[in-house]
């Protein structure tokens, strides 16, 4: 098959002609939003934002699923209607032709598009001042939606192909994108994701059981003798390795992690293999398309109930979680039979534009209903009687979180392999009511990739054994050290985004000053670096008690406010000393002083306090360091609203 | 030439075309007949590769029609029910058919457009019914295909359009060699144009022939004799039908040899004339020929 000689440019160029309003709306609305939210992103109110692949994408999650069906009526919808189809296929060009050439246009107008998306993004990037977007995450933006794009398309192509009208063949494209990976989402995560449900843990000795296990009831006592471990466990969402466009909605819709591996290469792969194999096959089914079934859904009545029936699919799977959750009482089952009739009513209405099939059919609905429940509830019952594991299946922990300590983030994003800190974990840990101050947030990912939490309770003295323990763990030294410096592209202070100049200063000062160490930090100051690393935006959160580093930060916190400063007049601010409240007037003095006061440079190894400043929206948090302790003092005491009893001394470090 | 061998086409369980075989000479103006839903679109959509036949071959100067787009460049159809782009001028149609058949004559377009007082820049969606089957049938013949298909042709035109349609087609075949298949449910509107012509029933070619031959051969006399007479009076001419109303009898007559006016004249006739037959009755009586009834068909 010769695609060069079966590409009929004229008739594309034709094809595109007749529609070419819809298709210019379609096509120019993606760039243009994206440059509206780019700007939005650069001005000065939104500024705070790091880019990410996500952010730089919010348009393209709805124009996924339009664009590229759009298009893909656009140059084949022609099949939907007799006259059309009479005028099309009596023309001078092969079937084969069409498909090729439709299939090749409407892939170069979604590589085009997203080449001006991208291109777009480039520039912007470069000349808007707070844009600061890696060439790299552009790269990776514009084949993530490549490849998405293109392969919605060559699926809407197949669903054109088999289906005769514009509804059905949407029913079918949707079909083809999400049934198989919904329902498998739906098993592997809906079903079982039974919040602080009860689990039980087997452990392989009697060590792994708390010293204090056997303060509860007797169950779990018995339990406790069988080496069996009862734990209420959240269950979490398993990342996703489906096509990208499900990787979208099911992240969307079960919550899961697709958001931290967005640009997931398998996926990626998996998906530009399928939108090859789809191509090929919506090749040989329009080549044996039957012209004459247009107009209607389908003209066997029979594949029509099977479509209804499958489209179905999510519906029924929510309304089983539902009456799940109501414990399946007659008023929600009921409410939800109603639905589902309506439904079905309305999908014949719209596709067959009658509801006689619906007289007919109504017995295969009350047959395949509780058909469906059924198979639903015998899932729900294995899952259920198969989630209990063994310690050993445990092969990755992860600290999510911790009561007390100012420790490097770093730690708290790594799943590691410790089988010591996971006993210590297991032994050292209370059961019982948890404490605000004595806690630490567990993950636990098993072999086979399921993973829960679980909150433990424990001292703070624990608590530093633990991350001591796990900051011995090579992979976590390794992980902890391995700073990406050289694609550093955003820095924030607190909720302010340093401005380029400031930034990559502050960066070579972490580069030579900072410690790489999970050491708990008193005193320290807060720094958010963000890089573009293996596809992926990876968040270092900071703390440092670095007095050369501290300096610097206080620096461009201070020169950012006071740059900024002169945009807001006093009346759209608010000013306080933290743990102070003082009257309008003293907010006016610590205003001017701000203004006033020609030195940014602050000495952190010296006595300091800060002023805290906040635009009215407060999506603008500024803060204004100075080692003038005594001057901020007398403002405060001048103004102080006398009902607070704070003292001074606590608000400011030494 | 076109030649259908076994062809047979169902809409679900509705046979349409069943074991169809027929052949369309060369250079000729070939009038399909049938009743509504006796499958005449059909054949042509078939013939056209617009739908796929559940079997049989459709060859046009030898070569399969299946997908060849060689050959469609030597085709183009007019269906009964026509598509224009909704926004699309006579104009953008003829640059659709320009854009896609290589042999298309845009000053020829031009041309018959005046000829039928067509604005090409007016959008088609504003013509009338006529005017739009107008427009349908000057891009076709501005393909210079060498075959043509026109579906319910003449449907909707007035009946000056219609006569000048007729000689702008009969001259294209003449000039161009061209070899055209009309459908119509209406004989009469076929019998001027068409050279042969083909009556379509129950899936199949019932009859087919030649217009010149079927006229030349058959007549419609008026005829009275002194005296009594009866059919039998006229033994040795193939009389088809027989009817006498007082003394003046109308016999339709097939006459290969040409010898029946001989014949007649040695009766010594009061009245004799020979009247032409409306393609109509030639049907009729060779339906009846064949042991059909006409009116089933048409």
């Amino acid at each position: 098959m010769n695609l060069i000689n079966l590409f009929n440019f004229n008739y594309l160029k034709q094809n595109l002609k007749k529609s070419k309003g819809a298709l210019a709306v379609f096509i120019g609305i993606i760039p243009i939003i994206n440059i509206l939210i780019l700007f939005m992103l650069n001005d000065n109110n939104h500024s705070n934002e790091v880019i990410t692949l996500p952010v730089l994408s919010i348009i393209n999650f709805l124009g996924i699923f339009i664009l590229p069906i759009v298009i893909s009526i656009c140059l084949f919808g022609y099949v939907f209607k007799k006259r059309s189809v009479d005028f099309v296929n009596s023309m001078p060009i092969s079937r084969k032709s069409i498909f090729i050439t439709n299939t090749i246009g409407g892939i170069a107008i979604l590589v085009l598009m997203n080449l001006i998306n991208a291109i777009f993004i480039y520039i912007l990037s470069n000349t808007l001042s707070n844009l600061t977007i890696p060439t790299g995450m552009i790269i990776d933006y514009f084949i993530l939606w490549t490849v998405a794009y293109v392969f919605v398309f060559t699926v809407s192509n197949i669903a054109v192909s088999i289906s005769g009208n514009m509804i059905t063949s949407i029913a079918v494209s949707a079909l083809i994108l999400f049934l198989v990976p919904f329902t498998h989402a739906f098993i592997s995560n809906a079903l079982p994701l039974n919040h602080d449900s009860e689990y039980i843990i087997e452990c392989n000795n009697k060590e792994c059981v708390p010293d204090n296990y056997y303060g509860v009831g007797t169950t779990v006592r018995n339990l406790a003798k069988e080496n069996k471990y009862t734990m209420y466990l959240n269950r979490k969402s398993s990342s996703y390795n489906y096509t990208l466009p499900s990787n979208f909605v099911i992240g969307f819709l079960f919550n899961g992690s697709s958001y931290y591996i967005f640009y997931n290469t398998t996926s990626i792969i998996k998906t530009f293999i399928l939108s090859l194999i789809y191509i090929v096959i919506g090749y040989f089914l329009f080549l044996k398309r039957k012209m004459e079934v247009c107009e209607t859904s389908f003209k066997n009545i029979m594949v029509h109930n099977i479509v209804k029936c499958l489209t179905m699919v999510p519906i029924l799977s929510f309304v089983y979680l539902m009456l799940r959750e109501s414990y399946f009482d007659f008023v929600s089952l009921l409410i939800l039979l109603v639905i589902i009739v309506g439904y079905y009513f309305i999908y014949d209405l719209i596709t067959r534009k009658g509801i006689n099939y619906l007289k007919k059919n109504i017995f295969t609905l009350l047959f395949y209903i509780p058909l469906f429940m059924l198979l639903m509830k015998g899932f729900d019952t294995y899952l259920e009687n198969n989630k209990n594991f063994s310690v050993d299946d445990i092969k990755y922990i992860n600290i999510e979180n911790v009561s007390k300590g100012n420790y490097n983030s770093r730690i708290f994003d790594i799943y590691f392999e410790d089988k010591e800190a996971l006993n210590y974990l297991l032994t050292h840990t209370g059961y019982g009511t948890l404490s605000e101050d004595e806690y630490i947030k567990v993950n636990f990912r098993l072999k086979d990739n399921r993973e829960y939490s679980y909150t433990f309770n424990v001292s703070p003295e624990d608590i530093e054994y633990m991350i001591n323990l796990i900051s011995k763990n090579s992979k976590v030294q390794e992980y902890i050290n391995d700073i990406d410096y050289d694609n550093i592209y955003a820095v924030k202070l607190g909720n302010l985004k340093v401005e380029e100049n400031y930034r990559n200063e502050l960066i070579e000062l972490c580069r030579k000053h900072l410690p790489n160490s999970i050491e708990n930090v008193d005193n320290g100051l807060n720094i958010e670096m963000y890089s573009y690393t293996n596809h992926e935006v990876e968040k270092y959160y900071i703390t440092t008690d670095n007095n050369i580093i501290k300096d610097k930060i206080m620096e461009i916190e201070n020169k950012t406010l006071k740059e900024d400063i002169v945009n807001y007049p006093f009346n759209e601010l608010y000013l306080y000393v933290s743990g102070y409240s003082i009257e309008r007037e003293g907010e006016l003095e610590l205003y001017n002083y701000i203004k006033n006061n020609l030195d940014t440079n602050v000495d952190s190894s010296k006595d300091y306090m800060f002023i805290e400043v906040a635009n009215y929206g407060k999506d603008k948090f500024y803060r204004y360091y100075t080692n003038d302790i005594d001057k901020i003092n007398e403002i405060i005491d001048k103004y102080k609203i006398k009902e607070d009893a704070y003292t001074s001394e606590e608000y400011y470090y030494d | 030439m076109i030649k259908i061998e076994g062809l047979s086409k169902a809409y679900d369980k509705d046979k349409v075309l069943d074991n169809l075989n027929c052949e369309v000479k060369d250079n000729c103006i070939y009038g399909l007949v049938g009743a509504n839903g006796a499958g005449k679109s059909t054949l042509l959509r078939l013939i056209n590769n617009i739908f796929l036949p559940d079997s049989g071959h459709i060859t046009i100067d030898g070569e399969e029609v299946n997908d060849n787009e060689y050959l469609k460049q030597k085709m183009v159809f007019v269906p009964d029910d026509l598509f224009f782009y909704p926004s699309y001028t006579l104009m953008d149609t003829a640059k659709y058919y320009e854009a896609l058949y290589k042999n298309f004559d845009m000053v020829y377009l031009k041309e018959l457009a005046d000829l039928f007082h067509l604005d090409l820049n007016r959008k088609v969606s504003t013509f009338s019914k006529g005017m739009k089957r107008q427009c349908a049938l000057i891009c076709a013949l501005a393909t210079n295909a060498k075959y043509m298909f026109f579906d319910e042709t003449f449907d909707g035109l007035d009946p000056v359009v219609r006569n000048t349609m007729k000689k702008v087609i009969a001259k294209q075949m003449e000039e161009k060699q061209t070899t055209i298949i009309m459908t119509s449910h209406n004989l009469r509107e076929l019998e001027d144009i068409c050279d042969n012509l083909g009556l379509l029933y129950k899936g199949g070619i019932l009859f087919e022939s030649d217009i010149d031959t079927l006229k030349t051969n058959m007549y419609k006399v008026q005829i009275c004799l002194k005296g009594e007479y009866d059919k039998e009076t006229f033994k040795g001419i193939e009389v088809l039908s027989y009817k006498k109303n007082g003394s003046v009898a109308t016999l339709i007559i097939k006459d290969e040899d040409k010898t029946s006016k001989k014949k007649l004249e040695k009766l010594k006739p009061i009245i004799l004339d020979y009247l032409p037959l409306t393609l109509e009755e030639i049907f009729i009586y060779e339906m009846e020929a064949l042991g059909y009834e006409f009116n089933k068909f048409i």
